[in-house]
């Protein structure tokens, strides 16, 4: 009997070390973070570094403390899945990404039915909308966009400089411009890479658009009008996505992109003592200011962290449950809301490039 | 069990205190080392980053006062940069707007292209100094690079570095150590190098790095941190200007590995040795036991006298020095034994022979006692007989003056007589002449009554203190009366000097007790006035009190004379002492005064100064004896 008792004592004993050994909670993310479109990936992992930091500081969530496991899929469907099944593998209680519409179905399948909440910081495509699955967002639907850049491209001869590796985004911004303004004249020029730039801008030159509207990345954005401007003497007007904003058009564009008009989420020109204590301590901590990339994803993880506070649970459905119920969220520089699906719906805006800088143009909820 | 733990407990506690001690220098000398290997990671980075630095000037320097013919110059140099440097994949030259006007090795779509959005170019033109930037993605080389921006007056000169070569410089033999984390991060943090390229590509940031900054800045340079969810030991350094940090990671096991191994070593080798001393010193032990054993018992056997020892041969050569030491000390001691019987039996004979000869030393010592006392009685009488003398001489000569003036009254007288006489048969008598013998007749026979009645005092006197220092008869005397006779006796002794002997009393004194001891007592101190107090003195004086005390008379006899020291005055009464033996002295005087008191008077005699001058001293005895 005594033994007996031992051994049970022993027993639990080890249990309890076990699952105290194993208390952290672990945050998956995936991203592009070497390739061509690093520069958000390393961004909105900066974010989400910076939520952990935070969150730490302050116990962890339930106790436990966040440890974060960070994936690159390098831009590569195939790769993203793979790493998607890496971090379920080792048991991450939440995903947080991907960035890229595109690379948003290889992360939803992989992780159908399995009872794994996945919060995208800047996926956008409308495709994905409306579906009750386990894919949060904290940005609202790529149609949106599209929707508020068509107020200011109306009559006006429209050429569409899209990557044709993103179409789930792509297409739900340009789609929804051309359905907007349905008097316009539209052009499209799809693009794979940078091997094809030559090709787009001669396409451009023929075209000889009023405008031109960018739905891929920055960086992209600024090698095309870059060489364009190689070529010639004056620019069309320029307009971009909420993508181009994100991934350094500013650094590769320099004064060629000067006037452009992007759009993205609602950003006081004015800040926040909150919003100004996050620039500080993130510029602090990573040498530059915040893009909304990673404020999203910092913004993504604090939601995960409203849910599983208020559920007091990590299960999956426990914190889906109380996200959908909370519905509304604080965020950095504006707060958003989700709806029963895990969609996200917050004030977009319109921002124009001004000495390197972007500049609040328009108003989204002023329209 | 006990032996084996004499031996291992010290080994035990040696081997620790020489692992703690061996620990700490092992580990601070290992801190040296991954010091000095973080230091000169961070130097050789240094060299290699800056090197290019001394060609660029020298293609700014052909910038500045560029023409077409300088071109190919220019050219040459910047071959030079790319050729001599494998790691700067790019030069490129971009006017004071940010325009790309030049770029090596040639690239098309670069050239001609705003790079003002850069921070490269901002902040180079911003501060006019040389630029080292944040880990970037190139768009060019579709990697992370880093570039280095040097400003001159008419644009820009941006080397751009591939972060690929950096682990040459960091490992030239290209050993990767495993158990050492080395890291290399940028201004803001991001990895230029690390072990795990992947988070160089996706320029990770190193958690520690704003802590490290800190501590670098506190001049920190080794602490622990925890790395990777691991314990790490954490040595840093800056690159100065670049701004670069160098951290080392080592896990605390590994630090601890080569002391842990130190420490297993020792212990194998402790142990290894312990049981071979335990075993090999077993078996000897045994033996040696046994060897002792027999010995201890040898030596008992000589310890009980049995001298005839058997001691089975040893094989260890100090037990068998031993115990041929053993058996040289049984014979020695036998030998001794003997020598000691011997010397015993003397020692008994010898033994009788001084008893006998103390007996026959005691004998004769006892003889010389009765026989020195004898000599001391009849010293003692000679003395008593030569103070007697003394006092008959000094008794003869007074007598003698009166004896002489009786005598010449007597023959004047006679003369007187026979001239009358025959005057008066010659009839020659006339009433002048009658009255005139009548006169002298009746002068003289005054002058021999007086003088026969001064001879006849003195005789009486004299008789008196005689007879009482020879009979030592008990009888009733007046004290003042007495001494007066004992002093007339000897007044003698001051003749020719102008002392004066003072008797004083306050009031009659009879006493029952032995005169003649007192006269002698007397006749003594005034003797010893005489000669010692005022031996060259013409003037002093005695006094003589006389009281009585407690049914004892008190005689306090005082002079002033010389006196005598403290070292005279403690041995006064002690026999044979004088301090006039060449001049005859016999030393027995004050002795006997003190026999006279104590013994014949059955009192007591002080002797002590007389206010610093002369002597004094207080007799007592009583006045019933």
């Amino acid at each position: 009997m005594k033994v007996l008792f031992w051994c049970a004592f022993y027993l639990i004993l080890s249990m309890i070390m076990i699952s105290c050994s194993n208390n952290n909670l672990k945050i998956g993310f995936v991203a592009d973070l070497s390739g061509r479109n690093s520069g958000i990936g390393v961004s909105a992992r900066n974010g989400i570094t910076m939520a952990i930091d935070e969150i730490n500081v302050h116990g962890g969530i339930n106790g436990r403390e966040l440890v974060l496991i960070s994936k690159d899929h390098r831009s590569d469907s195939i790769e993203c899945h793979k790493v998607v099944n890496e971090l379920m593998r080792e048991d991450v209680d939440v995903i947080i990404g991907p960035l890229l519409s595109s690379m948003a179905p290889a992360v939803i399948d992989a992780t159908k039915g399995k009872n794994i909440l996945v919060i995208s910081p800047t996926v956008s495509s409308d495709m994905l909308s409306g579906l009750n699955d386990n894919f949060f967002r904290v940005i609202s639907p790529a149609s949106e966009q599209g929707k508020l850049l068509a107020k200011v491209l109306k009559n006006k001869e429209i050429t569409i400089v899209q990557n044709s590796l993103n179409t789930l985004y792509g297409n739900a911004v340009s789609e929804k411009i051309e359905e907007t303004l349905p008097g316009n004249q539209f052009k499209k020029v799809y693009f794979k890479d940078k091997s094809e730039f030559p090709e787009v801008v001669e396409m451009l030159e023929q075209h000889k658009p009023e405008s031109i509207v960018f739905i891929c990345s920055g960086i992209d954005a600024a090698g095309i009008i870059q060489q364009y401007k190689k070529r010639n003497a004056y620019l069309p007007e320029l307009y971009g996505s909420s993508w181009v904003k994100q991934s350094d058009i500013l650094s590769y564009g320099g004064k060629t992109v000067e006037g452009m008009i992007v759009v993205d989420s609602y950003s006081s020109p004015v800040k926040s003592k909150e919003e100004e204590s996050f620039y500080n301590y993130y510029n602090k901590r990573f040498g530059y200011d915040p893009n909304l990339s990673a404020i999203y994803s910092y913004e993504s993880l604090k939601m995960y962290e409203t849910g599983a506070k208020l559920s007091k649970s990590f299960q999956y459905f426990d914190v889906k449950t109380a996200l959908i119920s909370q519905k509304n969220f604080n965020g950095v520089a504006d707060g958003f809301e989700i709806d029963s699906n895990g969609d996200a719906k917050r004030n977009l805006s319109l921002f124009k490039i001004t000495n390197n800088q972007f500049v609040l143009f328009l108003n989204g909820s002023d329209l | 069990m006990y032996t084996a733990l004499a031996v291992l407990l010290p080994l035990f506690l040696f081997g620790l205190i020489s692992l703690t001690i061996s620990s700490i220098i092992l580990r601070r000398e290992i801190t040296k080392g991954e010091i000095s290997q973080v230091k000169l990671i961070s130097h050789s980075l240094e060299d290699y980053l800056k090197e290019p630095l001394h060609e660029t000037a020298l293609l700014i320097g052909a910038l500045r006062n560029y023409t077409e013919e300088d071109s190919k110059i220019v050219q040459r140099i910047i071959d030079n940069i790319l050729g001599s440097h494998d790691y700067i994949f790019s030069v490129q030259i971009s006017d004071s707007s940010g325009k790309v006007h030049r770029i090596a090795p040639f690239n098309q779509e670069i050239l001609g292209t705003d790079i003002s959005g850069h921070d490269y170019y901002k902040e180079s033109r911003k501060t006019g100094d040389i630029y080292w930037s944040s880990s970037f993605f190139s768009e060019q080389y579709d990697k992370p690079v880093t570039s280095v921006t040097i400003p001159y007056e008419n644009g820009l000169v941006t080397l751009f570095i591939t972060l690929s070569n950096i682990s040459r410089i960091i490992y030239p033999d290209n050993h990767i150590d495993k158990e050492r984390i080395v890291v290399v991060t940028d201004q803001n943090g991001v990895y230029i190098y690390h072990p795990d390229k992947n988070k160089v590509l996706s320029r990770e940031n190193d958690i520690h790095f704003l802590d490290n900054k800190k501590r670098w800045q506190n001049s920190e340079n080794n602490f622990e941190t925890e790395y990777l969810g691991e314990k790490v030991y954490s040595y840093i350094a800056f690159i100065p200007d670049i701004n670069w940090m160098i951290g080392l990671y080592k896990p605390i096991k590994s630090l601890y590995k080569p002391i842990k191994d130190m420490g297993l070593i020792l212990v194998g080798l402790t142990f290894f040795f312990t049981l071979i001393t335990v075993l090999f010193g077993n078996n000897y032990l045994v033996k040696v036991s046994a060897a002792i054993q027999t010995l201890l018992k040898s030596t008992k056997d000589v310890a009980d006298g049995n001298y005839e020892l058997f001691i089975p041969d040893v094989m260890y050569k100090d037990l068998s020095e031993l115990s041929t030491a053993i058996e040289q000390m049984a014979t020695d001691i036998r030998s001794r034994e003997g020598v000691l019987k011997q010397a015993k039996n003397e020692l008994a004979k010898n033994k009788e022979f001084l008893e006998i000869e103390v007996d026959n030393r005691t004998r004769e010592l006892k003889e010389s006692i009765t026989n020195l006392k004898l000599a001391q009685n009849k010293l003692v009488e000679s003395e008593k007989m030569a103070s007697l003398g003394g006092l008959v001489a000094g008794v003869a000569h007074e007598i003698n003056t009166p004896i002489g003036v009786i005598v010449s009254a007597a023959s004047y007288l006679e003369e007187q007589t026979r001239n009358f006489i025959k005057d008066y048969e010659n009839n020659n008598i006339s009433h002048k002449v009658f009255k005139k013998f009548c006169e002298e007749a009746l002068k003289s026979t005054k002058l021999l009554l007086s003088s026969s009645y001064r001879a006849s005092d003195l005789i009486k006197s004299f008789k008196q203190v005689a007879v009482d220092q020879t009979s030592e008869q008990r009888r009733k005397f007046e004290l003042k009366e007495y001494v007066d006779e004992i002093v007339a006796s000897n007044i003698s002794l001051f003749k020719g000097k102008k002392i004066k002997v003072k008797v004083e009393f306050s009031n009659e004194i009879v006493v029952n007790s032995i005169p003649g001891a007192l006269a002698q007592v007397l006749t003594n101190l005034l003797n010893n006035s005489a000669h010692h107090g005022f031996e060259n003195r013409d003037n002093g004086l005695i006094t003589i009190e006389l009281s009585q005390k407690n049914g004892n008379a008190l005689i306090v006899y005082r002079d002033n004379g010389v006196g005598m020291s403290s070292d005279i005055r403690k041995k006064i009464f002690e026999p044979f002492f004088t301090t006039k033996r060449s001049l005859g002295g016999s030393g027995l005087g004050m002795h006997i005064v003190y026999n006279l008191v104590t013994q014949t008077l059955n009192g007591n005699i002080n002797c002590s100064e007389n206010n610093k001058e002369g002597v004094q001293f207080i007799i007592e005895f009583p006045i019933n004896l």
